[in-house]
């Protein structure tokens, strides 16, 4: 086994949470049964790593074996990448073909290998038609470094595909041209949507998001449970303002619905445009130009906060459609300019 | 448009009742919380509302006390209280009091017993002319 091989194959595992490292192991499906027996997980991390190793060698592990260990323990944790989306579309006049998926595996390999010469692309493929794709990028002249690499998820059925943020932006145009090509594409654009959740994303670009699940809370009657805030039972507070709580619920719910909200850390707003004032002879309202600023708001889960928002009184029912619009328009980058 | 007066209506027996107004009702809820675990011989009512005026339909006992919580992070708070001012009656002001909410809440339910007269020798009336003049006791050391 080459030695860079050895020493990839190493710091994967050792990245693997010794709780997660058995299912992860499992899911490679490289390491036979007996070999995964005679490991006793319950040493220390770097006697179980070295075992490991020494199987990995007795069975000849190549770079693609190591590569794919690499994409299932990203399929593991997703979200500490942070995924960008990207929409296909065919030409005018172009006919619906049946998809390939050996066929775009090889075409999507063969671009970026005649383009770069060296370069690492293994695959995976998993339900709902999806592929995911590994790819280490090195240059005419080095080698792949498989410490960097980019992933891409496509479904196959649909135009989009999901691609992680890396610091090698210099590639992306070429690694758009192999996706567009390989999958019998015409153009690729990149939307305004980002996030860690890949679910989440894939939730709100293929409007899936808008379904009511069944929780244990559905026993409770539907007023006490969409009032929301803990009611005090107590008898000697009374609330004033029944009608207008029962109004800002209602609102929420049209709005947001009864479901729970697809996950996004933040929402960016670009500004420009002219100042606006009530006062007269302001030296910003003279100004010709439009003033640039940017907006962002930031939260472990954005749309739930915003949500909450009115029920907890921060904010009056309706919220702005800026920042309702976000799953419906499946952005949370908006430039904004005067029209 | 109605406005609340001070000593508009007859008191009921032994129940002092206080109106906190704000926009943030979980704030609220935790106020009256606090208040009603208060060792307090009186019957405390507290009512919860968002905003003034309330609503006309409703067949309410007399207010004792109405104290407005402002969240002094949120201008949309601030702009509430100003609004909801606008239907209390000047004369009904005593004041301001910050802090912690335990003590917060035990200073309400002493004033809130002066005014509601359970406090044998201090009425209502003169709290209102101690705190206006100046040399009388500020709310900190009721």
């Amino acid at each position: 086994m080459d030695e860079t091989v050895a020493e990839f194959i190493k710091r994967t595992i050792l990245k693997i949470p010794l709780n997660e490292l058995t299912t992860i192991l499992k899911a490679w499906d490289f390491l036979s049964e007996n070999q995964l027996q005679t490991v006793n997980f319950r040493q220390r991390k770097e006697s179980v790593v070295q075992h490991l190793i020494h199987l990995c060698e007795e069975k000849r592990a190549s770079l693609n074996d190591a590569a794919l260990l690499d994409i299932i323990y990203t399929q593991f944790h997703q979200h500490q990448k942070v995924w960008d989306v990207f929409q296909m579309s065919k030409g005018p006049g172009e006919d619906v073909d049946l998809f390939d998926m050996k066929q775009f595996k090889n075409s999507f390999k063969k671009i970026l290998q005649r383009a770069l010469k060296n370069v690492t692309v293994s695959f995976r493929e998993t339900e709902e038609n999806a592929v995911w794709i590994r790819i280490a990028w090195g240059t005419q002249y080095t080698k792949p470094n498989q410490y960097k690499p980019t992933y891409v998820v496509y479904y196959s059925q649909t135009p989009y595909a999901f691609k992680s943020s890396s610091t090698l932006r210099r590639n992306t145009p070429l690694l758009g041209q192999a996706l567009t090509v390989a999958s019998k594409h015409h153009q690729i654009v990149k939307m305004d949507l980002r996030s860690r959740y890949l679910d989440s994303l894939k939730a709100i670009v293929f409007k899936q998001y808008n379904q009511t699940f069944e929780t244990h809370n559905s026993a409770t009657p539907l007023q006490e449970r969409s009032l929301g805030l803990d009611i005090n039972m107590d008898s000697r507070i009374i609330h004033e303002n029944i009608v207008e709580k029962e109004r800002v619920q209602r609102i929420t719910q049209e709005t947001f619905g009864d479901y729970p909200q697809p996950q996004l850390e933040f929402a960016q707003y670009k500004l420009e445009t002219k100042f606006k004032s009530d006062l007269n002879g302001s030296i910003l309202a003279e100004r010709e130009e439009p003033l640039r600023c940017l907006i962002k708001f930031s939260s472990p889960h954005l749309l739930e906060a915003l949500k909450s928002l009115a029920p907890a009184g921060i904010a009056d029912a309706p919220l702005s459609p800026l920042l309702t619009c976000i799953p419906n328009k499946r952005k949370n980058y908006f430039k904004i300019r005067d029209k | 448009m109605s406005v609340l007066r001070p000593l508009d209506k007859l008191p009921s027996l032994n129940t002092a009742t206080i109106l906190l107004v704000g926009t943030e009702d979980a704030l609220l809820q935790q106020l009256a919380d606090s208040m009603l675990k208060e060792d307090c011989a009186s019957e405390l009512k507290v009512h919860l509302a968002k905003s003034l005026p309330l609503p006309s339909s409703v067949n309410r006992p007399r207010i004792d006390l109405i104290v407005f919580v402002v969240n002094l992070h949120s201008k949309y708070s601030l702009q509430n209280t100003e609004e909801s001012l606008r239907h209390v009656d000047a004369s009904f002001f005593l004041g301001k009091v910050e802090g912690f909410r335990a003590t917060m809440a035990q200073r309400l339910v002493r004033m809130l017993q002066i005014c509601a007269g359970h406090v044998p020798g201090v009425s209502a009336l003169n709290l209102l002319s101690l705190l206006r003049s100046s040399e009388g006791p500020s709310l900190e050391d009721l």
